[in-house]
């Protein structure tokens, strides 16, 4: 990108300032603000609701992260989630883009197939599966006698942790798979024509020409995908509640504990500054790498 | 200049119209937009309204009816009543923490009651308080002593029995050890019916239980608490508690395939459809239990703590109470529709036929449910124990029975879970 050249005479600076005041003043109010006050309550033992606060300086922090064993537990887990989701969604969003950005008639059908658990929102989805997994999976395990039905899929913490991923992949993959289908039907016809003329086709045109070419396209649906996955709150909070054991825990789902279960609000909020700074950095580091890997021919 | 100027007042216009509308925005979403219902209008042009927030999920229209006699009697009074059965604690707790405090809320008796009494209005010295039972203000009573709410109804919890899958079976006598308890089960099952289903996926269904195991240690819940607070009595001191697991490997051995999996609501409907025998709960799911299937006949079964002849618990007090905003513009009103509510006649009517319960008001009125009717046998005739979960630290309810979920995975031992509940009780 080429800087652009100040004009003599005039401050584009400052009408660019006057301008975007309005956005400004909403961005305060809305996170610069309560961001604030999250690091100043974070030096408090304050249970959210009392007008006494003590305080206590860095306790919560050096509590947090010396003393919890469920915040440990949940970051662990988060983790874990966060690896498996991150992979498995974009690897599949992938093959379903590839298969799909042909224009044949059914592949517009099976778009919208795939597209609509994402506009279906996560409470209805976790109701939903709910109900399959408990009811609908007992049912038909008298009938098959499958062993796969008669696992408590909810009721395990070594399974739970599958459900979770196969749930949130399935509802994310049509997403992800429009973003993917973008940046296929946007690869130049003629590129692919050259390398179809040298000879490459079927994998290899896609492993050497439309994988590279599809890079800005992973590089947004994994940045989306891993910020997801560390802020899943909704389909624990609806189908697991954290459970069984506290196994399902998320990292979001135990600061909300914290908050308005144990009434530790200044552990909460010590938790989610530790948590931010996490994210901030993982992401960062990941939008360095993967930038740095597109290419363009 | 000219044009600077134009530019800064736009801005300002802008900026000033932006804030009216988050002002004006914040206002306005005091209503039901958290998904209660709301009982009445929102507040009319001179009048006074009294704000109230509940977590109840039955008897809401009953309680109308106590809401409408009250404003015609006070003409200009408005009543907003919002009921949020789901997730009232965390919505009340963000209203407070705003200084936007409901006139009147409900709170669970013992910490829950006391995270709030800084802004609770003190009854201690009222008069009205004669008009209840003594037991419901005891348990409604600070550890300090004080009395910063009103008491609504007994609850009581213990074993909830299918009357119908034991009268098949042909249990007449209710076990009270727990190897009859073993025994009963044995009969259930070999009758061809799932003894047990005990919603073990929530968590406070588990501390419910758990409860059970240490009231027996004295007739004061606060005295009991007090002395763990204090560190002179444990959970591996207590006489019963150790016994919890034995009942909880009952539970797991005799209930459905997937136990964990079981919430409170599938196991209120497994009961009820006579798929399983025996659940925990209390008498508030009465309504719930009808609804599912109004055919079925339920009685209480007190939990067996043991097997050397100390008698079953049956845990019964008062759960929810009333809290009166004490810096509340409408404070008199406010007490006046409280006194009214939990006093009055149709107060009255409204506990003992919408709640089905048993008022903490004194009262000839029989309630109009059988579990509650079975209840005020066991309280009246001085077999029922205090509850003493509500008295335990902010969510510890959630905590021990996430370990006693541990326990029923296989993961945890006893020992395990009480030295671990010990340990989280004292963080």
């Amino acid at each position: 990108m080429k800087k652009q050249k100040r004009l003599p005479g005039k401050s584009p600076n400052r009408d660019m300032l006057l301008f975007s005041l309005p956005a400004l003043a909403f961005v305060a109010f809305a996170t610069l603000i309560p961001f604030l006050m999250n690091l100043y309550y974070a030096l408090f033992d304050w249970n959210g609701v009392s007008q006494q606060k003590n305080f206590v300086g860095f306790a919560n922090f050096v509590k947090v992260l010396t003393n919890d064993r469920t915040f440990r537990e949940s970051i662990v887990f988060t983790l874990k989630f966060t690896v498996l989701f991150v992979v498995l969604v974009n690897v599949l969003a992938i093959a379903v883009a590839y298969a799909l950005s042909q224009s044949a008639k059914v592949a517009h059908v099976f778009r919208s197939f795939y597209f609509i658990p994402y506009i279906i929102s996560m409470v209805a989805i976790s109701l939903i599966w709910k109900c399959i997994l408990g009811p609908g999976f007992n049912t038909l395990y008298d009938a098959t006698g499958f062993s796969f039905f008669g696992q408590s899929w909810l009721g395990s913490p070594s399974l739970v942790y599958f459900t979770v991923v196969f749930i949130s992949v399935w509802q994310n993959v049509g997403y992800y798979m429009v973003i993917y289908i973008a940046g296929f039907t946007s690869t130049p016809a003629d590129v692919l024509e050259a390398a179809s003329v040298d000879g490459a086709t079927g994998f290899t045109r896609f492993r050497r020409i439309q994988l590279p070419l599809l890079m800005p396209s992973i590089t947004i649906c994994t940045f989306t995908s891993l910020t997801y996955s560390f802020k899943l709150f909704d389909i624990i909070m609806v189908l697991t509640k954290g459970g069984p054991a506290g196994s399902s825990t998320t990292v979001a789902y135990n600061i909300y504990n914290n908050a308005f279960a144990d009434f530790s609000y200044g552990i909460a909020t010590t938790k989610s500054l530790l948590f931010f700074v996490a994210v901030l950095l993982v992401t960062v580091i990941q939008l360095k790498f993967f930038k740095s890997r597109e290419v363009s021919y | 200049m000219k044009k600077q100027l134009a530019k800064l007042a736009c801005t300002a216009l802008s900026l000033s119209l932006l804030f009216t509308a988050c002002s004006g925005g914040g206002q306005s979403s005091t209503g039901g937009e958290a998904g209660g219902t709301s009982a009445t209008g929102t507040a009319n042009g001179g009048g006074t309204t009294i704000t109230i927030m509940t977590a109840m999920a039955y008897g809401t229209e009953e309680l109308d009816k106590v809401f409408e006699a009250f404003k015609d009697a006070h003409p200009g009074v408005e009543i907003d009543a919002q009921h949020l059965p789901n997730d009232f604690d965390q919505i009340v707790a963000s209203r407070v923490n705003s200084g936007d405090i409901p006139d009147i809320f409900v709170q669970q008796t013992g910490s829950s009651t006391e995270l709030y009494s800084e802004y609770a209005y003190e009854w201690t010295n009222e008069a009205v308080l004669s008009s209840f039972h003594d037991s419901a203000l005891e348990a409604s009573r600070l550890p300090d002593g004080r009395l910063v709410s009103l008491p609504w109804t007994y609850e009581s919890m213990a074993f909830i029995i299918n009357q119908d899958i034991f009268d098949e079976v042909g249990i007449t006598q209710l076990p009270t050890t727990i190897s009859g308890l073993r025994e009963v089960c044995e009969q259930i099952a070999a009758a061809g019916y799932t003894p047990f289903s005990i919603a073990m996926q929530d968590a406070w269904v588990l501390a419910h239980i758990a409860s059970h195991f240490v009231a027996p240690e004295a007739d004061s819940a606060h005295e009991i608490v007090a002395a763990i607070n204090a560190g002179t009595l444990t959970f591996a001191d207590m006489g019963y508690f150790k016994n919890l697991f034995e009942v909880m490997d009952l539970m797991v051995e005799y209930g459905p395939a997937k136990p964990l999996e079981v919430d409170w609501e599938l196991s209120e409907n497994d009961v009820a459809n006579s798929k399983a025998a025996i659940i925990h709960m209390g008498d508030w799911c009465e309504a719930t239990l009808q609804e599912f299937n109004s055919e079925t006949n339920y009685s209480f079964m007190p939990v067996p703590v043991g097997d050397d002849g100390e008698a079953p618990t049956f845990l019964s007090s008062i759960s929810w109470q009333f809290i009166t905003h004490k810096d509340s513009e409408n404070l008199d009103l406010a007490k006046e529709l409280l006194e009214f509510m939990l006093t009055s006649d149709i107060g009255i009517e409204w506990m003992t036929q919408g709640v089905k319960a048993i008022p903490s008001a004194k009262t000839d009125r029989q309630p109009d449910g059988v579990l509650a009717m079975s209840a005020q046998e066991f309280i009246n005739s001085g077999e029922s124990l205090p509850w003493n979960h509500t008295l335990w630290p902010s969510n510890y309810n959630n905590k021990i029975g996430a370990e006693l979920q541990r326990y029923a995975l296989g993961s945890a031992t006893a020992e395990e879970v009480m030295e671990t509940a010990m340990e989280m009780w004292n963080s």
